[in-house]
């Protein structure tokens, strides 16, 4: 991964640590940027790469745990590294439960902590593919009149041609021309393809059809 | 003369003996006591009326002319010496009286004496015609007849002055609240002098066919200041038994009291500033270790006593004096054995009239076992206050790793900052340094952490030191931010700027704060997560002291447990041993102060405490 296209915020109320670790990120060819505050990381807009948070657990204010919430609830893509010097087991269970990549007690080893920024970041990564995959798809899907939606889901559900014309009181060759569009506007060749692509969009649920 | 019994010859001569055992008497008084003119007057007086009689008695047996002219003359010189005695009683005895008038008088009868003895017969006669005799009491008597000398209204004069002296004096008696006094000897001198005069002029105008009865006037007169006198010896004698009375009862209550103070095994002891003597009982000796015929001396006293006392006793004993005089101190003894003695020395400092010190009184006793008692209960005092506040320390240690952890993770993280920037091809120096700072700036924080922590930890002795209130709140405060962070406690603080430094110990104090900051977190931990917040407040009293409060918004107190609290082993937690503010208590009383706990008016529970600027109390 390229560490210069990858951005990593430190949000630790302790300057002097602040200072330190950004300083080493820096040198070692991260890009880095320092909040004092969860209020304060949050007022500033979202990187645009790969990121992830150094996030300390205690600090005044929204506190570490409740700023991970936070970005959950916002679907950001920053992944969460939580720090502290004040390690408590209740705690770092709770930060692993919501999320986060790792639990680092202060003072950590430096091989420890870019082990868990790769991790984070790589993670931060596939989570923008996935993303911007699943906007490639919905966008593919939004191009389908709500007839040939309807028969995209009866496809995607396992009909054959037949029984869709069946389910949708229409002739089998209505079925084909509408199949060979959806098949043609959404640019793959098989079903299976087809299938991977729904899923992409995430727009499929077995068993039950809806859209999110 | 007959050999048959005479009346004239018995009452002249009783009346001369009376007068003359009253004037021997005084006289005697007088020698025994040369400072009581009163007695040396009246044995003048006595003795001229009694002079007086006699040559009286002489003149009625008188063979000639010439004779009786004599005795007459030489009468006028234990007259003159009557009058003026008589004069000078009232002014120096009675304390009353003219001193012109009596100064007129003395001069007036003392320059009669001249005509009297330059006239061809006395004073009282230009010429004598004629020797009479007559018969008085069955017995023949002489008397003489004659022209009067014109000088004889000197006499007269004096004795108008006299009359009018008395009357004088005798207001003055009568003014000043003697009035008993005033009407009897003032009333009795007039009166008589009346009578003496009127008896003089009578019998030489002859109106009166009697002998000279002066000298029975003056009789009158000697009573009536013997009776004055006697009053005085009569005081005196009363005051004398009464004297003896009181030492005796004086030498009981010292019998007494001596037996007291060695059953206590008080020394007792007097010093003479003026004379620079000291005075000292046996068992105030035993206790100095000074031998019971030494010779004290205040140095030789000063250097058995502990170099470091000497200062504060020095300090208390000029306070005494400055002050109301009482003084109490306590100071160590070193006996010549080597031997280390506490002693309690109260005493009192006596003043002359101009509040110079004159003596100094007092007792010392021994209190060597009380003061060790003082001092292993101090000491284990000592032990628990820091049991307690390690404890706490122990309840905090997360508290404390994060106060650690932090710097150090600051300075490894500039650290190997600085040798990633070390492998680089372009050396940047100026980060280096910078990070370097960061470095040194940490470690400084790291070892100013463990600098509170050590102090806090060490078992020191006691030391009371001007310290700054708020520097001790804001310290604690410093410890326990992450502790109180981690229960959503927040503390708020009102330390008004500055606060005079009073005299405290550090540790003590910060582990009083400490123990009711947490105590304070404690109690609200149920609250919700918005209505936890302390304060910790302190202020100025004027002239008393200053305060220190913590107040927290948790469930209170039940009042009848406000006082409960600080018993030891009270505690409705589930961690600790419930001596944390029973320890407080402690403290804060050795600081002279107190520890209360209130209930707010609204909600939560208030712990308050006063530290005086001045301390008194006995560590």
């Amino acid at each position: 991964m390229k560490k210069e296209l990858s951005v990593i915020s430190v949000v630790d109320d302790d300057s002097s640590v602040r200072k330190g670790l950004v300083r080493l990120l820096q040198v070692t060819g991260y890009t880095a940027r320092n909040f004092d505050s969860a209020t304060s990381f949050l007022k500033h807009p979202a990187a645009d790469g790969p990121s992830c948070v150094i996030l300390d657990v205690h600090m005044p204010g929204l506190t570490g745990l409740e700023l991970q919430t936070e970005l959950t609830r916002l679907q950001r893509d920053e992944q969460i590294i939580f720090i502290t010097a004040h390690p408590a087991v209740p705690m770092s269970v709770q930060a692993m439960k919501g999320g986060a990549v790792d639990f680092l007690i202060k003072p950590f080893e430096e091989a420890e902590l870019y082990a868990a920024i790769e991790r984070a970041l790589a993670r931060s990564n596939e989570q923008r593919r996935a993303r911007s995959a699943r906007t490639a798809a919905r966008a593919l899907l939004d191009s389908l009149t709500p007839r040939e939606f309807e028969v995209l889901q009866l496809v995607v559900a396992g009909l054959l041609n037949k029984q869709i014309a069946d389910e949708l009181h229409s002739a089998i060759s209505t079925i084909k021309v509408h199949r060979g569009r959806v098949m043609e506007k959404l640019g793959v060749a098989s079903v299976p393809d087809l299938v991977r692509l729904v899923e992409t969009a995430g727009v499929y649920t077995p068993g039950k059809t809806k859209v999110v | 003369m007959t050999l048959q019994m005479s009346w004239v010859t018995l009452l002249w001569s009783m009346n001369a003996a009376a007068c003359l055992t009253l004037a021997v008497v005084n006289l005697i008084v007088w020698l025994n006591a040369r400072n009581e003119w009163g007695h040396l007057l009246f044995f003048a007086a006595a003795a001229s009326a009694s002079t007086i009689a006699i040559l009286e008695l002489l003149g009625m047996h008188a063979g000639s002319i010439l004779e009786f002219s004599n005795l007459l003359r030489w009468a006028h010189v234990p007259y003159c010496v009557l009058i003026v005695s008589i004069v000078w009683f009232a002014r120096i005895f009675m304390g009353a009286g003219r001193i012109w008038l009596a100064w007129t008088i003395t001069g007036l009868r003392t320059v009669a004496l001249l005509p009297n003895f330059l006239a061809t017969y006395n004073l009282n006669y230009g010429q004598v015609t004629a020797l009479k005799h007559i018969r008085l009491l069955g017995e023949d008597i002489t008397i003489i007849e004659g022209k009067l000398n014109p000088w004889m209204s000197l006499g007269q004069l004096s004795s108008l002055l006299l009359l009018a002296y008395l009357l004088d004096a005798s207001r003055t008696i009568w003014r000043r609240g003697e009035k008993r006094r005033a009407l009897f000897f003032g009333g009795s001198l007039i009166l008589f002098t009346l009578f003496a005069a009127l008896d003089v002029v009578l019998v030489q105008m002859n109106v009166l066919q009697l002998p000279y009865m002066v000298s029975f006037a003056f009789f009158g007169i000697i009573v009536v200041m013997a009776y004055e006198l006697s009053r005085d010896v009569i005081r005196a004698s009363r005051l004398s038994r009464e004297l003896r009375a009181t030492e005796a009862g004086l030498r009981e209550t010292q019998q007494r009291l001596s037996l007291a103070a060695d059953a206590a095994h008080l020394g007792i002891w007097v010093r003479d500033l003026k004379k620079d003597e000291i005075w000292a009982s046996e068992n105030w000796r035993d206790l100095f270790g000074f031998t019971h015929t030494e010779e004290l001396i205040f140095e030789r006293i000063l250097e058995r006593m502990h170099p470091e006392d000497r200062a504060i006793f020095n300090q208390n004993f000029t306070k005494a004096i400055s002050s109301d005089g009482h003084y109490e101190t306590e100071y160590r003894l070193i006996l010549p054995n080597g031997q280390m003695r506490w002693i309690s020395s109260r005493g009192r400092v006596e003043t002359n009239g101009g509040g110079a010190p004159k003596l100094l009184r007092g007792i010392s006793v021994d209190i060597t076992d009380r003061k060790r008692a003082e001092l292993e209960v101090a000491q284990q005092r000592n032990e628990l206050t820091h049991l307690t506040r390690v404890t706490m320390l122990g309840e905090l240690s997360g508290s404390i790793a994060h106060e650690l952890n932090q710097p150090l993770t600051a300075i490894l993280c500039n650290a190997k900052a600085i040798g990633h920037l070390l492998d680089q091809e372009r050396i940047d120096l100026g980060e280096i340094r910078e990070a370097l700072k960061d470095i040194v700036a940490e470690d400084k924080r790291a070892g100013e952490v463990i600098h509170r922590l050590r102090l806090l930890l060490t078992k020191g002795e006691v030391q009371f030191q001007p310290v700054d209130l708020n520097e001790i709140v804001e310290e604690v405060l410093k410890l326990v931010r992450v502790d109180l962070g981690r229960h959503g406690v927040t503390a708020q603080t009102e330390l008004p700027p500055g606060l005079p430094k009073i005299d405290a110990d550090r540790v003590h104090l910060q582990q009083v704060v400490l123990n009711l900051v947490l105590n304070a977190a404690d109690a609200m931990a149920n609250n919700p997560a918005d209505s936890r917040a302390l304060i910790v407040r302190t202020g100025h009293l004027k002239d008393e002291g200053l305060f220190l409060s913590v107040t927290d918004d948790g469930i209170g107190i039940a009042p009848e447990q406000l006082e409960k609290v600080f018993e030891p082993f009270y505690t409705t937690k589930s961690h600790g041993m419930g001596l944390g503010l029973s320890v407080c208590r402690t403290i804060v009383a050795a600081h002279g102060g107190k520890l209360l706990a209130t209930n707010n008016p609204t909600r939560g529970a208030t712990f308050r405490f006063v530290l005086p600027f001045v301390r008194e109390v006995r560590a």
